[in-house]
């Protein structure tokens, strides 16, 4: 079994990601004890879900908490690791519609800054052609059309029978049509990308029943079973671990509906 | 029932203590309806309900302030915990007790503040020294440690349910990690006693809404010694400090794990 020197030579893979000075082992010794190795050197590398993908997890977590250095430094981490400025904003982007407004307002926000730090990445930093629909007709034609694609025809069912479709249907033909038929339309993200922050953001706000559609939708796009537990645990770590047993407790179940 | 002339007069004494310790927490310039309500209530009121003392108390709450996030409020509350008599490392203990349950930047952002507040005084500062930890080199010691704390704190019962989490059977690897770390280091540090840290765990569960969760830790509660009382003292006090339906939500919990066990 794995020591925890092994761990911390593990975590020095990370070191070009980290800041170079973090005031955290002076503040308490102990944390960065635990953490370091736990976190950089352990979960980040487990098989099944990539480095990326993990680093889109837990900028999602990240978004939901709102801490500003939290979210710094994990945007810095992506950055370093090689995605794009823009895909970073597309993260935010993608969560207006699952954590809300102000979350997304305060993640550009902080992406803006660390972007700025550098000459490569705010050369990098340029906005994707979009093409943008004229009316909220055409955006939920668009957006009816992805679900059915990535996720299937009884997603789009489930969608479009929202209780918010049924009660607040005014409002919601404009959320739905902007969040399907714009957001999910971008080229800034993949739908992979996407599905791993909405089920992060999900996860992260405790939405339950709605986490385990979208762990249906993740299986019907071709995520395996591993994917989808493997963002729980990267992106619960950073926002309390009962948040993964909960999240898990969903995806058992769903797994064994389908059979998978 | 109390007289609001009572609270009043239980609010000013503690406040006066306060005053004497703390010269320079001086009452929030807001809205002076906000302050006579929150003096009345919760400094003349809930803090001082018997059952469960200051001190721990002051766990619940800082705990609550660290879930909820708002700098100004860990602050505050970590100042007051340290005047009370909790020590530098207690409350940096229980920011490293919720690195588990609250999540990383949680802790991150309660280390930082709670460094801040010990940095305003000499004596915090001067009390503020690492801990003499034994850090076990291997992962399968850190499980093997985690598991008699949790055998002889929370029983057999409670150890079999953890080692049969979700998280085990379908993350294995990051859950022997985080259950090493947890089970095995953290609660192992010398900082905290386990009624201390059941406090925070308490607060922590009810204010993140893990409800099933939070009914297995009530039991777990009972099975550390916490008394009938002390359980749901806690969520009353966490509970003003995350919102009051939170505190309805716990004790329905509670008062099934109470009327299960006949207490």
């Amino acid at each position: 079994m794995t020591t925890a020197d092994e761990l911390a030579k593990r975590a020095e893979a990370f070191r070009d990601y980290l800041p170079d000075q973090s005031p955290m082992p002076a503040i308490s010794p102990e944390y960065s004890q635990i953490q370091v190795p736990l976190m950089w050197g352990g979960i980040w590398q487990v098989p099944g879900l990539d480095l990326k993908l993990r680093s889109f997890a837990t900028i999602s977590a990240q978004c939901v908490n709102g801490w500003d250095f939290g979210l710094r430094h994990q945007i810095k981490v992506g950055l370093t690791m090689g995605m794009t400025p823009q895909q970073i904003k597309g993260i935010f982007i993608q969560l207006l519609f699952y954590a809300g407004i102000p979350a997304t307002v305060y993640g550009l926000l902080q992406a803006q800054q660390v972007i700025n730090e550098r000459e490569e990445w705010r050369a990098a930093d340029v906005s994707p052609d979009s093409d943008w629909l004229d009316t909220i007709e055409e955006k939920l034609q668009r957006g009816s059309e992805i679900r059915r694609q990535h996720w299937g025809e009884q997603a789009n069912k489930d969608v479009e029978g929202s209780l918010a479709q049924q009660m607040v249907p005014e409002a919601s033909d404009i959320v739905d049509g902007y969040n399907f038929g714009e957001v999910w339309a971008r080229a800034d993200l993949s739908p992979k990308e996407r599905m791993v922050c909405v089920l992060a953001a999900l996860m992260a706000r405790g939405h339950w029943k709605q986490l385990r559609q979208y762990i249906g939708y993740a299986l019907e796009m071709g995520f395996d079973q591993r994917e989808i537990c493997e963002v729980f645990s990267q992106s619960g770590w950073y926002r309390g671990w009962p948040h993964v047993e909960d999240a898990l407790e969903q995806a058992k179940a769903v797994f064994e509906e389908k059979g998978v | 029932m109390g007289t609001v002339a009572e609270l009043q007069q239980k609010s000013a004494e503690l406040r006066k203590f306060f005053d004497q310790h703390l010269p320079y927490a001086r009452p929030i310039p807001v809205l002076a309806d906000f302050v006579r309500i929150q003096h009345e209530l919760m400094w003349g009121g809930v803090w001082l309900v018997d059952g469960l003392d200051l001190k721990l108390r002051s766990f619940a709450t800082i705990t609550a302030q660290c879930v909820n996030g708002y700098d100004f409020g860990v602050e505050h509350q970590v100042r007051t915990g340290l005047t009370i008599g909790i020590t530098p490392r207690q409350i940096k203990g229980i920011f490293i007790q919720l690195l588990f349950y609250a999540g990383v930047p949680a802790t991150v952002s309660g280390l930082r503040i709670a460094q801040e507040v010990i940095n305003e005084r000499e004596e915090w500062k001067s009390d503020d020294v690492p801990l003499d930890v034994d850090w076990l080199n291997s992962i399968e010691d850190m499980l093997k440690q985690g598991k008699s704390l949790r055998i002889k704190n929370w029983g057999e019962l409670a150890d079999q349910e953890i080692e049969g989490s979700l998280a085990r059977q379908m993350v294995p690897e990051a859950a022997e990690l985080v259950d090493g770390y947890h089970f095995g280091q953290v609660w192992a540090l010398a900082d905290l006693s386990q009624k201390e840290r059941m406090v925070c765990i308490l607060a922590a569960l009810m204010c993140r809404g893990h409800l099933k969760q939070l009914k297995r830790h009530v039991g777990y509660a009972l099975e550390a010694g916490l008394n009938r009382k002390e359980v749901c003292e806690v969520f009353a006090q966490a509970g003003w400090y995350r919102g009051w339906p939170y505190v309805e939500d716990a004790l329905e919990q509670a008062n099934e794990v109470f009327e299960e066990r006949g207490i």
